[in-house]
């Protein structure tokens, strides 16, 4: 404690504070004094610097602004005025810009009188960098329309490219992109068997794009928000307050494409659009209530109604109205209205209800972008969506005894969803009608819950707590299943001759879940320089008519205009594609509509060392066991130990320093299967050795070629050589160190810094095996081969950040600041960088994936060193 | 300016236009002041603390009658006045022997409404966490509500958001664009979580509006709950999901034939013993690509691992309004 505060101390005689009160009406203010003028007055000030960033980095400025080597002018600043503190009028204004510089820029104004009316105005600009590494050979990037640049390859282009690349190049007449992959088609072995799918749409283009084709482009969105706050006091306990908001977002992000059918590529997509949001409330508030009625409306709007991009690959994948060009959408325009009102009433000093509630309309009716083949049947010009949503919650509060308080609390929500149900008769991804055709019928799903709590809280002992809940929660899930019903029944008898249901399934596979939750909790003030809490919950979660999986071949009707088995015509509008059209596994339950016990463990100890040292430690844990999931989400473990240090050496010097430790898994596990069942086969002639699945899954034998035929399992139900697991893990060190110095240099400078280094490994293993083809097709030989499943590399990354900031104060309207920052970034991520091939390569993009184009990308990595410098100046 | 911002102004023209009639709290700031000097004329500049700051504040606006003066919240604390070693009535700071609730009643005198409706019961307040934990009402910028500065005080007691900030995927947190209070109600909510609005979802969407719908075609598991794919805070897997794809969305879609349900491992990767399987050296005679001179395979590198994984294609997760978006592909 300081001498001011110690001396203050020592003038403990009543005496003299007597003495001192009866004089303070003779004296002058105290804080009317000149020298108080800092503290009671706001100070204005003018910033005016520059940013100096020694190396350029995306993703350093991904959302900082300073992704450019360079220095970039900075500044901002803040003007407070109006009336002063002591004045009978309460009109203020303020005026403050910071990072105007740069595209991370924020303004903001505000007018009022308070106790009347306040106006304010902000402005704020959030700029996302996403990637600079992304090259494609398409042109028009940031566009609507995506092409691909003309054929032969620019001379400039084949020069620089190996002989394989210039050779195609310059001889054997690449027309056009699709005779890209015209070495695929003309294989053929030079002995024996020949090669499945040697010959398919989309087996090339990635491989044989020279790199030179490939341009760059930076992907990313800048957003710019305006924001108008009016509130007004109509009366006293009435006010009213508006809020409007608009954001432009603006840029490009990166989206997969599939023309025609299931291959792609990455390419940016335009973005352009805006939201406006607007919230009115009505208020009134009195010493034993409060109540708010208000609206809050979202309009959502896009330029982008649709972008095409060219269709690189082989084949008639698009119907021709497309003109070979697949045509993406953007985002549909929406609307969302909600009126709400809530209200609470005190009972008495102890006793409080709140009820609050809602009515929420939500539509989007945005005319579906044609023009769409002949051969589709579209029923409607709009999808016509609408989702009605209610929600109500009421909480009760208590205290019937001194040590106990107690909460009730009911919470109800209902979205349902009233838009129409139709069937559509379209083509899979533009594709080629009727090859691709589809005929699915939307089933609009709806949710209702219903929640109830209830906690008590007792005191033990003035330093002991206890707090005991329960939780129950109601989860009805709802589909419009009508039309799609009354299709399938159509068709009852073809599905009963071959003894299959013909219920339609809707999107949810569980129509009820029941939930409850035990919660306990533990507070103590164990000494007094010793606090923590301790707490524990336990959930219970059970489905009700979980619609699980059965086994079998696909007996559902075929997928284009065919024919059931016992030889009905389907008309294609009537070509029902079920979800279950493909043999589904048995036993696999989807994690979040399943049955699941949970545990959830939190747990702090608080030790205040000495006056100036603090220290503290966290524990927490949690569990998910799916019980009743044979596959799938079987269980999700995390735990995280954190210490944390905070030393408060003096008033003007605070160090802190702390650590976590975070584990996460999740373990998965399932049967591999395919469309191809297991089916007798005779052994390979030309693939040695031929071993069984047992042997295969004994370890002795890995990666072996499957050509027993005696132990060769006929369901692929139950055959062990398709069983695989998974577990996925996040293990996260992070460290942080800091410090805050005030007053150095006689009190003219202030320092502070902090250090973070945060270290993240994410193992994926994965054991046991799936067939595979080994492209064989020879009559009377086996294609399918057992492999061993094997682990991911590791996906890691470093994130060090350094921080050094001090301000020196040249006079007392004067100062600089200056401010240091290394960063770092460190990062291993197969799912970029094993699709890039090596440096240098005139193939090194898009090299090792034939059905997608790939993007030239890797992960991330940067050290980036930025020094800021600005003059302040500030006054009175 | 554009013409939507043009449009904000003029509408706030004509709202501030309704408070014409609207009353003032007529006040006297000089007897407030003098109220005051009983505890300014000690707790004077010379302070360490900065007491006086507060007349900075909307706490310091004299002439607002509604303003209070100290001892409105410190109380009259006529035991301090007779002898400063005695404590005042009510103190806030951490040591003080006033329990959270009583710390809280203060500040609930005049801001129990708005945002502060669900105070009672909520998990701040039911974890003894009372307003001057967070917030320090003298000085002249409170640090909790600024954005810059907001996480430096979160982050006192929430540790693994703080660790989780500092991943690779995050939200726009250290650049002080997105903090906490731009989803959490910290003073009591209708929602999970100390949610801004009524539920997770709909909070999201005050950002992520595009992603409102209603959909034609909806994902159910996003339907349900953001959070059954994302994580808010940080995360090792962009954008901000739980994991990675394609196990992300086998844990919903691992039931079906044919590519939902295959087993994805480095066995698919380039190079890997699946990819390369018809390749030379396992007795299958492989054809040769005629222009890279390499061996080629049948079961090419699985695109559903590469890149973006399933959404490399199935790009409209969070849902469509194509008529052929049943899948998600358009």
């Amino acid at each position: 404690m300081k001498s001011t505060q110690q001396s203050f101390l020592a003038r403990t005689s009543v005496i003299a504070v007597r003495c001192a009160l009866a004089a303070i009406a003779a004296v002058p203010a105290a804080y009317a004094g000149e020298a108080d003028d800092a503290l009671i007055n706001p100070t204005h000030s003018i910033e005016v610097g520059a940013v100096s960033v020694d190396k350029g980095s995306y993703k350093f400025g991904e959302y900082n602004g300073l992704e450019k080597k360079g220095i970039v002018p900075n500044g901002g600043f803040e003007v407070r005025g109006g009336a002063p503190y002591d004045s009978d009028s309460a009109q203020r204004w303020s005026v403050e810009a910071t990072n105007l510089g740069l595209r991370t820029r924020t303004m903001g104004a505000e007018f009022g009188e308070q106790g009347r009316f306040r106006l304010k105005f902000g402005y704020d600009e959030i700029q996302r960098n996403q990637y600079d590494d992304y090259k494609t050979p398409y042109s028009g990037l940031g566009t609507t329309t995506l092409t691909l640049p003309g054929y032969p390859v620019a001379a400039a282009a084949c020069a620089a490219a190996p002989a394989a690349s210039s050779s195609r190049c310059s001889t054997t007449g690449l027309a056009n992109w699709n005779s890209l992959q015209s070495p695929y088609a003309t294989v053929t072995p030079a002995t024996g068997a020949t090669l499945a799918n040697a010959v398919y749409a989309g087996n090339g283009p990635g491989v044989l794009i020279p790199a030179m084709m490939h341009g760059g482009f930076n992907i990313g969105t800048l957003r710019t928000r305006e924001n108008v706050e009016i509130s007004t006091v109509l009366a006293p306990g009435w006010s009213f307050k508006f809020v409007a908001k608009h954001e432009d977002k603006e840029g490009t992000k990166l989206t997969g494409v599939a023309p025609g059918t299931r291959q792609g590529a990455l390419v940016p997509e335009p973005i352009n659009n805006a939201t406006n949001q607007f919230k009115a409330n009505l208020s009134f508030v009195d010493a034993k209530s409060n109540i708010d009625f208000g609206y809050y409306g979202s309009f959502f709007q896009n330029s982008i109604k649709s972008w095409t991009m060219a269709n690189p690959f082989a084949g008639t994948l698009l119907d021709p109205v497309f003109g070979d060009a697949a045509r993406m959408v953007g985002a549909a325009p929406n609307q969302m209205h909600r009126l709400n009102l809530t209200g609470g009433y005190n009972f008495d000093k102890t006793t409080r209800l709140v009820v609050s509630g809602y009515y929420q309309r939500m539509t989007q009716d945005e005319p579906f972008v044609g023009p769409f083949p002949a051969t589709w049947m579209v029923p409607v010009t709009s999808p016509q969506t609408k989702v009605i949503n209610t929600n109500l919650n009421a909480t009760l509060t208590m205290k019937p005894l001194k040590d106990l308080s107690l909460l009730a609390q009911y919470k109800y929500e209902d979205r349902d969803n009233q838009t129409p149900s139709h069937t559509y008769t379209t083509a899979w991804a533009d594709g080629a009608f009727p090859a691709n055709a589809n005929t699915f019928t939307n089933e609009p799903i709806s949710r209702k819950t219903q929640q109830f709590l209830l906690e008590g809280d007792y005191k033990l002992t003035p330093k002991q707590s206890v707090k005991l809940g329960y939780q129950y929660e109601q989860i009805e899930r709802t589909a419009n299943t009508s039309v799609s019903q009354a299709l399938a029944n159509k068709y009852a008898a073809q599905f009963a001759a071959v003894g299959a249901s013909n219920e339609s399934e809707s999107g949810w596979k569980s129509d009820k879940s029941k939930e409850q939750t035990l919660k306990l909790e533990f507070r103590s003030r164990l000494a007094e320089a010793l606090s923590g809490r301790l707490a524990y919950d336990y959930s219970q979660r059970r489905a009700e008519g979980y619609s699980d999986n059965e086994g079998g071949a696909p007996v559902n009707p075929p997928r284009s205009g065919g024919t059931l088995p016992v030889g009905a015509t389907i008309p294609l509008a009537d070509n029902i594609y079920f979800p279950a059209a493909d043999p589904v596994l048995p036993g696999f339950r989807q994690f979040y509509v399943t049955d699941r016990n949970r545990d959830r463990l939190r747990g702090n100890l608080n030790f205040q060392a000495s006056d100036t040292l603090a220290l503290q430690a966290n524990v927490a844990y949690n569990k998910e066991d799916f019980n009743q999931s044979t596959y799938g989400l079987k269980d999700t473990k995390s735990s995280m130990f954190g210490l944390d240090a905070t030393l408060q050496a003096n008033e003007n010097l605070a160090v802190n320093a702390f650590y976590s430790l975070e584990d996460k898994k999740f373990d998965y596990s399932s049967l591999a299967i395919s469309r191809v069942t297991s089916t007798s086969s005779t052994i390979n002639p030309l693939v040695l050795p031929h071993v069984s699945c047992a042997a295969f899954l004994s370890g002795t034998i890995v990666n072996a070629t499957y050509g027993n035929v005696t132990t060769y399992p006929t369901d692929s139900y139950t055959d062990p050589c398709r069983a695989y697991s998974m577990s996925q893990q996040d293990r996260v060190n992070t460290f942080g160190l800091g410090f805050k110095a005030a007053g150095l240099m006689g009190g003219k400078f202030d320092l502070n810094g902090d250090l973070s280094y945060s270290r993240a490994k994410s193992p994926i293993s994965v054991t046991g095996g799936a067939y595979f083809s080994n492209g064989v097709t020879a009559a009377g030989v086996a294609n399918t081969v057992p492999l061993t499943a094997s682990n991911m590399p590791d996906i890691t990354s470093e994130v060090t950040t350094i921080r050094v900031s001090g301000k020196y104060a040249i006079d007392k309207k004067s100062s600089i600041r200056a401010n240091y920052q290394y960063s770092r970034l460190k990062s291993s991520d197969w799912q970029w960088d094993a699709y890039n091939s090596t440096p240098g390569s005139s193939l090194s993009c898009g090299v090792t994936i034939p059905a997608y184009i790939g993007t030239c990308m890797s992960s991330p990595n940067y050290t980036v060193n930025s020094i800021g410098l600005s003059y302040i100046y500030s006054f009175q | 300016m554009n013409k939507s911002l043009q449009q904000l102004l003029a509408l706030s023209a004509c709202i501030l236009g309704l408070n014409a009639a609207a009353p003032a709290f007529a006040a006297d700031a000089k007897t407030a002041l003098d109220q005051d000097k009983v505890c300014t004329a000690c707790h004077d500049a010379s302070w360490d603390k900065p007491i006086l700051s507060i007349y900075q504040t909307r706490h310091g606006v004299k002439g607002d009658g509604r303003t209070p003066g100290c001892q409105t919240c410190h109380g009259t604390s006529e035991n301090h006045l007779k002898s400063p070693s005695n404590t005042p009535d009510v103190t806030f700071t951490a040591k003080s022997a006033n329990s959270a609730e009583a710390k809280g009643a203060v500040c609930l005198t005049c801001h129990l409404s708005g945002a502060r409706t669900n105070w009672a019961g909520s998990k701040h307040q039911s974890q003894d966490v009372s307003c001057s934990t967070c917030h320090t009402v003298h000085a002249a910028k409170d640090k909790v509500r600024v954005k810059a500065t907001q996480t430096e005080v979160c982050f006192t007691c929430h540790k693994t958001e703080r660790a989780e900030s500092l991943r690779m995927s995050t939200h726009p947190i250290a650049a002080g664009k997105v903090v906490c209070s731009d989803c959490h109600n910290v003073h009591g909510s209708d929602g999970p979580k100390l949610m801004l609005e009524h539920t997770v979802r709909d909070t999201c969407f005050t950002c992520h509006a595009e992603k409102r719908g209603p959909f034609l075609w909806e994902h159910p598991s996003a339907m349900d709950d953001c959070m059954n794919c994302h994580t808010p805070h940080g995360s090792t897997n962009a954008p901000l999901l739980k994991a990675r794809s394609p196990w992300l969305c086998q844990t919903c879609h691992g039931d079906g034939a044919p590519h939902p349900g295959n087993l994805y491992s480095a066995g698919l990767l380039p190079g890997g013993n699946a990819a390369t399987v018809n390749k030379g050296g396992t007795g299958v005679n492989s054809a040769t690509n005629p222009l890279t001179g390499s061996q080629m395979s049948a079961n090419a590198p699985a695109a559903q691992l590469a890149f973006r994984g399933c959404t490399n294609c199935h790009t409209t997760v969070h849902g469509s309004n194509h008529p052929s978006g049943q899948r998600f592909v358009r």
